[in-house]
């Protein structure tokens, strides 16, 4: 590790570097508001070194970053800024084995396009991540080139994916962000370094704004379906606004985060789950993303679990598969439970018993129990008229 | 009628491909954005496909009455409709391609639109941007039928559904819309990438900050890309610098008329 200023070199050698106005300081730097010590720089290990203001208050620019007073390593080809006066971190050992290489574009990229940029930190040169995918490796053809041994022809590759980049490590010896080996696709946050056999690259992403909420699914393979519903003709220029309908039910949180709220549920059916593109989303870590299905079938509501890691139960029954919800019945997602209340008329009254939770076909069965008492009526009604037909004998008789 | 317009299609950031068309022919007033749907590059055929056949069809509507006018518009998209759904059963790997199709023909001081799919046109007059289209989607449908608020219709599991398309069935009804235009008014055309991508309000910041078309359009499409460019994105941008005062009959022409 060195520090250049003004032409000459100042090795960082075990103990402390000062930098600062005082005449004992190793790097001896006057200028208007540089500090007797201003700035220490240790060595930990060979080509570790941190640095750190030497007194509060003093000025620290690294890379144009303003230091606090925690000590912050410093890197190859970093740039420190002291009282106006530029001073560069160099290591000898580390010095200028990248170049890029721009591959005839085969396509151009969109004007305008916020790049990311990668910065060597052997020799703070820039390479603009404007290739997808962004190849870095010892081949000729990479996006950016590294001489090493220890670097595959083709070593990692940069991929765009919303809201920047994710690194892919196609090496041998592999690829680190932030001083950890990565084992599978990272995505990439502003100010990580990138470490590719010895060479040390800052990745910078320009402000990348978010995309609307459910633009992913929206902008997923167009379906093409059938027209659902029939409709009044468009209006034209009038905004559209919704009918305000009654909810068909809704359901009452009795434990997790919304606790207390009436969710409403306005349609045959509604999903609910932890996604946000859900009819109804819950967003509690114990639910999964699609997490359950609530649907109005033939007059009858029904819970279908999709699949979901904690399960789903209704009054405390596990639901497999699909199961009749009555008035009142306890839904449990997770550990979130709601109370269902139905609200259209003369729906789920049909199968009121309180035996509903089972299933469908229970309602069914208890439909069906007064029938099977028809032949025990019917003895009744014949002892009965025997009796009477027995009395009316005997005093004829008499 | 004096416009200056500009047009760009990219590819988006996460797509392999770009499946969008678009016809910017500024001279004869004719515009057209196609989003093509169906894998292994069908999509790119049958949006290809629309944006050929439909202004061949149209021809000129020089000296036709509204209902006329109205009248060639849909043929010439049912056309398309035709000649791309016969290719969907002729070529295997074709399949399940078709488009979605918003066209606008300007002549004297009107314009007419025909419309299928969730492409769409937008008007910004005075600092307010209305859309003069409706999607034929599942969720507009829902939205329109009171089960939807537009809010939820953004984040509907369903919102990537459509419910017209062209090429997709033996026959399709386009809608079409008439208007008239003023000085100053603008006029976006867009596939769903860039609509998607950005909400009306920041269309319309963009379409009333920029005065030049080309830079507006460049700039929509770097939003939607800063955005996530999830899909491909089309935009056309039409601005009207100058009205006749009196109708001077001139018609367009559609550039292989």
């Amino acid at each position: 590790m060195e520090l250049e200023y003004g032409g000459r070199r100042y090795p960082v050698a075990a103990g402390e570097l000062v930098i600062g106005s005082a005449p004992g300081a190793t790097l001896v730097l006057v200028s208007a508001g540089i500090r007797a010590r201003h700035a220490i720089v240790r060595l930990l290990a060979p080509g570790m070194a941190v640095v750190a203001p030497g007194e509060p208050g003093a000025e620290i620019l690294v890379n144009g970053a303003r230091l606090g007073m925690d000590p912050t390593p410093l890197m190859h080809g970093d740039k420190l800024r002291i009282g106006g006066l530029e001073i560069a971190v160099s290591d000898p050992d580390r010095a200028g084995p990248t170049r890029v290489f721009s591959p005839p574009a085969s396509t151009p990229p969109a004007p305008e396009l916020p790049k990311a940029r990668l910065v060597s930190l052997t020799d703070g040169r820039e390479y603009i991540v404007d290739a997808v995918p962004f190849v870095i490796g010892r081949d000729a053809t990479a996006n950016l080139v590294i001489e090493s041994d220890l670097v595959s022809r083709r070593h990692a590759e940069l991929l765009a994916v919303p809201g920047g980049n994710s690194l892919v490590d196609l090496s041998s010896n592999g690829v680190s962000v932030n001083g950890r080996r990565i084992t599978a696709p990272v995505m990439l946050r502003q100010g990580d370094v990138i470490r590719v056999g010895e060479a040390d690259f800052r990745y910078h992403l320009p402000d990348v704004a978010a995309p609307p909420a459910g633009a992913e699914r929206r902008l997923g393979d167009t379906i093409i379906g059938l027209q659902a519903v029939r409709r009044a003709p468009p209006i034209m220029d009038a905004a559209p606004a919704p009918a305000a309908t009654e909810p068909l039910a809704t359901l009452l949180v009795k434990r997790g985060q919304r606790k207390g709220e009436r969710l409403e549920v306005r349609t045959p059916v509604t999903n609910i789950g932890r996604g946000e593109y859900n009819d109804i989303a819950l967003p509690d870590a114990s639910i999964s993303a699609n997490h359950a299905k609530l649907q109005l079938k033939e007059g009858i509501w029904v819970l279908t679990d999709l699949g979901s890691t904690n399960g789903s139960r209704v009054d405390d029954q596990t639901v497999r598969g699909e199961i009749a919800l009555s008035p009142g019945a306890q839904i449990s997602l997770g550990e979130v439970t709601l109370l269902f209340e139905p609200r259209d008329r003369g729906i789920t009254r049909v199968s009121g018993t309180r035996e509903l939770p089972g299933s469908a076909a229970a309602s069914l069965r208890g439909a069906a129990a007064p029938e099977a008492s028809w032949p025990r009526r019917l003895i009744v009604l014949l002892l009965a008229v025997l009796a009477v037909l027995l009395l009316a004998g005997y005093l004829l008789l008499r | 009628m004096k416009i200056s317009c500009a047009g760009n299609t990219d590819v988006g950031v996460v797509r392999s491909g770009n499946e969008d068309s678009f016809l910017l022919n500024c001279a004869g007033g004719l515009f057209i954005v196609a989003d093509g749907m169906g894998g292994h590059a069908a999509g790119e055929v049958a949006s290809e496909m629309a944006v050929q056949i439909v202004a061949k069809e149209l021809g000129s509507l020089r000296g036709l009455s509204d209902a006329e006018a109205a009248s060639r518009m849909r043929s010439a998209i049912r056309k398309a409709n035709a000649a791309i759904f016969d290719r969907t059963l002729a070529e295997h790997d074709k399949r399940g391609m078709g488009t979605t199709a918003t066209v606008m023909v300007l002549f004297s001081r009107r314009y007419l639109i025909g419309q299928v799919g969730d492409s769409r046109a937008y008007l910004l007059r005075e600092g307010d941007l209305l859309q003069l289209t409706k999607d034929h989607s599942y969720v507009q449908e829902q939205v329109d039928a009171g089960l939807l608020t537009p809010e939820q219709a953004r984040t509907h599991p369903y919102s990537n559904v459509i419910t017209r398309c062209v090429g997709a069935n033996e026959d399709v009804a386009p809608d079409v819309y008439f208007g008239n235009l003023e000085r100053g008014d603008v006029v976006l055309l867009a596939s769903d990438g860039l609509t998607g991508m950005l909400e009306d309000q920041q269309l319309a910041t963009i379409m009333g900050a920029e005065e030049n078309p080309e830079t507006c359009v460049n700039k929509m499409i770097a939003d939607a890309n800063r955005r996530g460019g999830l899909d491909n994105i089309t935009a056309i941008v039409i601005r009207v610098d100058e009205v006749e005062t009196q109708n001077t009959g001139e018609m367009p022409t559609a550039k292989s008329a």
